[in-house]
């Protein structure tokens, strides 16, 4: 008996199958019950929600009036939207800038070698573990201005002369929204840098240092131009976490304080959809994050190439 | 000046301007900010150049030692005052005003915590649904990811790209006609309703995952069995899966963090009779029936399982994260 007949023989069925038909029929069996799972909850729903965003409802409970591309035009002249838009800039831009620079010092100063340099790498996974709503609650405490111990802290150690009020100002909430979304999601960014920095070659480091280069200039002429696409990709990653936060402002705000200031287009769909009960347009704003989410995506992933190309 | 001196000076200058600046917490007198950052940051030079002056290298690591210090304040202290000391204390506490320290330590706010209906309730079912959707998904995942991983068939690419698009999609463009499907099947406010909708946000991450996994391993040694005559189900189940337990852990522990975490879709997916456990939260959070000490409580309590799982996985899920696969 020859080894290719034991061979099936032991193997199953399908093995008789020649090659790619045999993948193919693997391929098949083995993909049926992930694809059923997406098609079903991802696939389905997604195709749905084009039908929700073309769709008002019905005189007739139960059923869902074709109004064409209404619900879409009302994205021109809804000032609450173009509101959203804005505030959803005000949430990126600094919360990009603040995590991608204390990320990248963190890691910096992790890049050493000091005792205890493994702890604190690991606390850097508290924040990032802790549940959303409560980092939220946390801060709620912990900001207070009557109950909460940071203001009165403030005081004494002479930071500031007034205890601030944190969750009452327009802006000022909004920004409060960012330091505390910053506090959970900077330790993600200084992973990603410090993982990069890994493969930082150790002898340009070296060679540099022994050209007389002190610390700012290895970080300025080697760290820095190595770690350029890292920063690309750290931006990106925290924009897209940015655009969809939404616990701590359901949690510590519900979109206020004033007109709607910490709203931004995650929460303004949320609201649409669940509180004003809203599916089409909601549908509509869900897609507007969905597409800025896809887009900045995808250019993520070609950093991403580049980035495993260095 | 010799170098052994400047660090000494350095030491005792950041020594004594950051005893100085704190010890205002406790006695009051005025040192101000500014004078305590000057001179962390003189002090701080000064260690910097002495001990690089006795030894390359030193310097950097002393600074170092020092920033990080500052990292760690800022990443524990929020968590052991507000969550850790602030659910040892009573509500009559807030009205001596704040405490850094509880003035009379007490369990009490956990026994009452349990008492709330919908809090027990919405830990056990966050227990059940979290552990159910992560194990379901992984365990479905292992075959799909492995046949987008090693199996050549015509559309591979395309699955491979949508998975990578579906695992892009932000929570609510899914949510929003979830719901509507949902309301007509009559699975809202049902537990397998629930289990579905954290599966639906769980498992584009643990396909992604997984397949990025099983492409690390060499297609040799699978290979190798399957010319010993191992069909492709024995070369996943003997070959693969050993050689990716790790990975496939991290996957479940990654799932299992991301799905007790969710808030809108527990919030969404529930009207009165699955209550979950961050819903909960945010009720805790109320501002007119609010009790801090209690919302403290219940937040160590939801904090500890996603703590011990970050503790115990803590060198896969760095690798993870800072491969900026799981975000």
């Amino acid at each position: 008996m020859t080894a290719r007949t034991t061979a099936a023989n032991r193997g199953s069925w399908f093995s008789r199958l020649p090659i790619r038909a045999e993948n193919r029929a693997y391929a098949g069996l083995f993909l049926g019950p992930t694809f059923l799972l997406m098609a079903a909850l991802i696939l389905y729903p997604l195709v749905f929600s084009v039908f929700l965003t073309v769709t008002g409802p019905s005189p007739t409970p139960g059923e869902r009036r074709l109004v064409g591309l209404d619900n879409w035009a009302r994205l021109g002249n809804d000032p609450l939207f173009m509101q959203s838009l804005t505030q959803t800039v005000m949430y990126v831009v600094p919360a990009c800038i603040l995590a991608v620079a204390i990320g990248l010092a963190v890691a910096l100063v992790l890049n050493q070698e000091f005792p205890g340099r493994l702890l604190v790498r690991a606390s850097l996974l508290i924040p990032w573990a802790l549940p959303p709503v409560v980092v939220a609650a946390m801060f709620q405490w912990f900001l207070d201005g009557r109950r909460g111990l940071l203001s009165p802290w403030l005081v004494q150690l002479g930071v500031v002369d007034q205890a601030p009020s944190f969750f009452s100002g327009v802006p000022g909430t909004l920004f409060t929204l960012v330091g505390i979304h910053v506090w959970k999601t900077f330790p993600l960014i200084a992973l990603i840098f410090l993982v990069s920095l890994q493969y930082l070659p150790r002898e340009t480091v070296h060679a540099a240092q022994i050209d007389g280069a002190g610390p700012w200039r290895r970080f300025r002429y080697v760290a820095f131009p190595f770690l350029l696409p890292t920063i690309g990709v750290a931006l990106i990653i925290q924009l897209l976490l940015t655009i969809q936060l939404f616990d701590l402002i359901f949690a510590l705000t519900g979109g206020g304080p004033g007109a709607y200031s910490t709203y931004n287009l995650y929460f303004y769909a949320f609201k649409t959809s669940f509180e004003h009960t809203n599916l089409s347009y909601g549908a509509v704003l869900a897609y507007v994050v969905t597409v800025i989410a896809i887009v900045f995506g995808l250019i993520l992933t070609r950093g991403g190439r580049s980035l495993r190309l260095s | 000046m010799s170098p052994r001196l400047l660090a000494w000076s350095g030491a005792a200058v950041v020594l004594i301007a950051t005893v100085l600046e704190f010890s205002q917490l406790f006695v009051d007198w005025p040192f101000p900010f500014w004078l305590w950052v000057v001179a962390m940051v003189v002090g701080l030079a000064l260690l910097w150049v002495g001990l690089n002056r006795l030894h390359i290298g030193m310097g950097a690591r002393a600074v170092a030692a020092a920033l990080a210090f500052l990292v760690i304040m800022v990443i524990f202290l929020p968590f052991a005052v507000v969550i850790v000391l602030g659910s040892l204390q009573r509500p009559v506490d807030l009205l001596s005003g704040p405490h850094a320290l509880p003035p009379d330590p007490t369990l009490d706010q956990f026994g009452r915590l349990f008492r709330i209906a919908y809090w027990s309730e919405g830990l056990r079912n966050s227990l059940i649904v979290s552990t159910t959707a992560a194990v379901i998904c992984t365990l479905l995942a292992l075959l799909g990811a492995y046949a987008i991983a090693s199996l050549r068939f015509p559309g591979r690419r395309a699955v491979y790209t949508s998975v990578m698009l579906i695992y892009m999609l932000p929570g609510i463009a899914l949510l929003v006609p979830l719901v509507a499907i949902f309301r007509g099947l009559g699975m809202i406010d049902t537990l397998p309703g629930m289990v579905l909708g954290h599966m639906a946000l769980i498992l584009p991450l643990v396909t992604w995952l997984l397949v990025s996994a099983f492409e690390g391993v060499q297609p040799e040694l699978e290979q190798a069995a399957r010319i010993d005559g191992a069909g492709r189900f024995d070369a996943l189940r003997r070959v693969v899966i050993p050689l990716t337990v790790p990975s496939i852990a991290t996957t479940a522990v990654f799932a299992f963090v991301l799905s007790w975490n969710e808030l809108l879709v527990s919030r969404v997916l529930s009207i009165s009779s699955t209550p979950m456990l961050a819903p909960s939260i945010v009720n805790l959070m109320d501002p007119i029936n609010r009790v801090e000490p209690q919302l403290s409580a219940a937040g160590l309590i939801a904090s500890l399982p996603v703590l011990v799982l970050a503790l115990v996985m803590q060198r896969y899920l760095i690798r993870g994260i800072g491969e900026g696969a799981v975000i």
